[in-house]
């Protein structure tokens, strides 16, 4: 049984710019009431007030009651309110890239994709929280699946997860994969290693009808369905599974440097608020970095899977100008081999993973792809919208003659 | 999670136990002042780091930390083997001292350099001093004379066969040097074994060398600049090969830039054994390529 972490005296949330927050300072909200709304929408994860938003940040004071809120549970629906529902759940890729799901699924079903693969591999050392989901909440993410079935013409679903998972999927092939190696866990070498077809350095996945979605975000898509918004998820705390709140401040682990995402290797401080946030699968202690010249040694580059020219990006990095290879470091995929190897002790893969974070949101503010899904996104969602008033209205109305349903929270209205 | 872990200071431990059989022949060889000169460099590469950290505004706390990462003395000690045992001892003394000062903390410390700190110092007196750099001994017994490389450059009037128990022949390489420069190629190999170095620069850099012997050997006549064998076996070739042209800093990045660069010292090296006027072309050859490694790096990524 995973246990809860208990109630922090505060939460504090970050916004993302394509989103803006709905409430105002001083307003109390209870678990599950959304906070912000757009492309990333962010829920109270406890019940409290809000004592301030300074620009991207909110923070919120917890009351001692657990009162809470849920969405109409979606039962059936078509594709286009489904979407809207994993989008206003606040479901982000929860195995550490944090990209809105609902975008994912929809250039999927765009794209035609007919194998599911289901990440449950945990690369990273001393990493457990997608496998004790996987083995204590399987119907939830079933269900996750089944959405997801709902969505796209799935051919095929894989279920990839290291041999000390037990699990069985009764509608798809379960993919062991024996030791996993650091770099299993990154989409495209899973892939390759399921379907056999490697995916080009320029293409995604969904390219090649391939969608892969972290068994945490699938779980939190079952949630959804069943109406619980994204307020909570498993992290490994210090080698324990835990289902921790979004938003729980860090110093509620230890005042020791920390890293939130991923662990011994690729571990970063990816918090700019000092708190855990949706991508967080594990709290561990940082490892300190000496950050010693570096004698171009070259460790990091034999050691890289991509085969990245590690070393000149790392003296790219250090403003050492080579602007050749620049553009390769968009191709890394943060395994973090390359921090163990160097002899000077630098964070090669934190220098590495800085300069692709700011190729990929430069890409992503030139990319008209991009934007055109979002347009489109956009338009569907109107579409749901109106379907989802009608249900609503319907749902009241119930409501009004039996009184013991679920009421609707007036911040889920759309 | 790894067996163990590198860093820069083990790294340099290392290359000094490498080297550790070459200083001894040397010792052995031509005698104590081989120690002196060492004694002499280290501490000169040491007050110049130290110095130079300082003037670069670290504390003397962050300056002795660095300081232990070990490079200056793997500097000096480079020096020091390129270096006549017979000249002055303020020829190794300056030697580091540029190499430290000038061509490492000039271009931004550890790390940093352009080219080759040990060889730059090591070219800066042997062009501002040549007198000095004639005192290698042509063998273990005799005072000072012709190297291997100088009678082969410059007596013509010979065929190779006829250099048969010269005093600066030896079995298959010049009298002395080839005795180091198997005991050098030991602790190459054991660097190549422990992973630490490129293995395509050495090989890259020998085989040029042995092909270029080759085209110039024209069957021993009297013109011929000696075999292969006697090529890798004289002067500081082996040395080179395998710790200097190898210094990761100053050499490009990738495989075929690294049969790149080894084929340019390999060239430089020949051509200076040909026809330059000084006694080996292993400096040159070095700094040359450390100047086409920036290049290098860009044209093979």
């Amino acid at each position: 049984m995973i246990a809860h972490r208990a109630l922090s005296a505060r939460y504090i949330y970050s916004l993302h710019p394509e989103s803006t927050w709905v409430v105002a300072q001083g307003q109390l909200v209870v678990c599950g009431e959304v906070l912000a709304k757009g492309v990333r929408f962010e829920h109270a994860s406890a019940a409290g007030v809000i004592t301030s938003i300074s620009g991207n940040t909110l923070i919120l004071e917890t009351t001692p009651d657990e009162q809470s809120v849920q969405m109409q549970p979606l039962n059936g629906g078509n594709s286009a309110a489904i979407l809207r529902r994993i989008q206003e759940a606040g479901i982000v890729g929860l195995g550490g890239g944090g990209f809105p799901t609902h975008l994912k699924l929809l250039a999927a079903a765009r794209k035609r994709a007919q194998t599911l693969v289901v990440n449950a591999v945990e690369c990273e050392p001393g990493i457990t929280c997608d496998a004790a989901l996987l083995q204590e909440n399987q119907a939830t993410v079933h269900n996750g699946i089944d959405a997801v079935r709902t969505l796209l013409e799935l051919k095929s679903i894989h279920i990839a997860a290291s041999d000390k998972t037990d699990f069985e999927y009764h509608a798809g092939s379960t993919t062991v994969i024996r030791q996993p190696k650091p770099t299993d866990g990154a989409e495209r070498y899973l892939v390759e290693r399921l379907t056999g077809e490697t995916v080009p350095v320029d293409a995604l996945p969904v390219d090649l009808g391939v969608v892969v979605l972290n068994v945490a975000t699938l779980h939190a898509v079952g949630q959804a369905l069943q109406g619980v918004p994204l307020t909570t998820r498993v992290v490994t705390v210090f080698g324990e599974n835990q289902w921790v709140r979004i938003g729980t401040p860090l110093t509620a682990f230890s005042n020791a440097p920390l890293v939130c995402v991923g662990g011994e290797l690729s571990g970063a401080d990816i918090s700019t608020t000092g708190a855990t946030d949706k991508r967080t699968n594990s709290i561990q202690t940082a490892r300190g970095f000496l950050n010693l010249p570096c004698i171009r040694c070259g460790a990091c580059d034999d050691t890289c899977p991509e085969q990245l020219p590690v070393a000149t990006l790392v003296s790219l990095a250090a403003g050492q100008a080579q602007s050749t290879v620049r553009d390769t470091a968009s191709r890394c995929i943060g395994c973090g081999l390359c921090n163990p190897v160097c002899p000077s002790s630098i964070n090669v893969a934190g220098l590495v993973r800085t300069l692709r974070d700011s190729q990929r949101a430069e890409a992503l503010r030139t990319n008209n792809i991009v934007r055109a899904e979002q347009r489109y996104l956009r338009h569907t969602s109107r579409m749901a919208a109106e379907e989802l008033a009608q249900a609503e209205r319907r749902a009241n109305r119930l409501a009004r003659l039996n009184p013991e349903s679920i009421p609707i929270s007036s911040s889920h209205d759309g | 999670m790894m067996a163990e872990r590198m860093t820069t200071s083990r790294i340099m431990r290392e290359v000094i136990l490498a080297l550790i059989p070459g200083f001894a022949v040397f010792a052995v060889l031509y005698g104590p002042r081989v120690p002196i000169h060492v004694a002499l460099a280290c501490l000169a590469a040491i007050t110049t780091e130290l110095i130079c950290l300082r003037l670069r505004g670290e504390t003397w706390r962050s300056a002795v930390q660095v300081l232990r990462d070990g490079s200056a003395v793997v500097t000096a000690l480079l020096i020091v083997a390129a270096v006549p045992p017979a000249a002055a001892f303020g020829i190794s003394i300056l030697a580091a001292v540029i190499a430290i000062g000038l061509a490492k903390h000039a271009f931004g410390g550890l790390g940093r350099n352009l080219f080759n700190s040990a060889m730059t110092g090591y070219a800066m007196v042997l062009v501002s001093f040549p007198a000095a750099f004639s005192l290698w001994p042509a063998n273990p017994d005799g005072l000072t004379g012709a190297t291997m490389l100088d009678v082969l450059k410059h007596d013509a009037g010979r065929t190779l066969s006829e250099f048969t128990g010269h005093p600066a022949f030896g079995d298959y390489g010049a009298a002395g040097f080839e005795l180091m420069a198997l005991a050098w190629l030991a602790g190459g190999l054991y660097l190549l074994w422990r992973g630490l170095i490129a293995w395509r620069i050495p090989v890259g850099l020998l085989i040029t060398v042995a092909v270029i012997a080759v085209l110039l050997w024209d069957g021993g006549g009297s013109e011929s600049l000696g075999t292969p064998l006697q090529q890798w076996f004289a002067g500081g070739l082996i040395l080179a090969a395998f710790f200097i042209a190898t210094d990761p800093v100053t050499h490009p990045r990738s495989k075929q830039a690294q049969w790149c660069f080894g084929f340019i010292v390999g060239v430089v090296v020949m051509m200076v054994r040909a026809g330059g006027s000084f006694p080996d072309g292993i400096a040159f050859g070095v700094l040359l390529a450390n100047a086409f490694t920036p290049w290098l790096d860009r044209r093979f990524p």
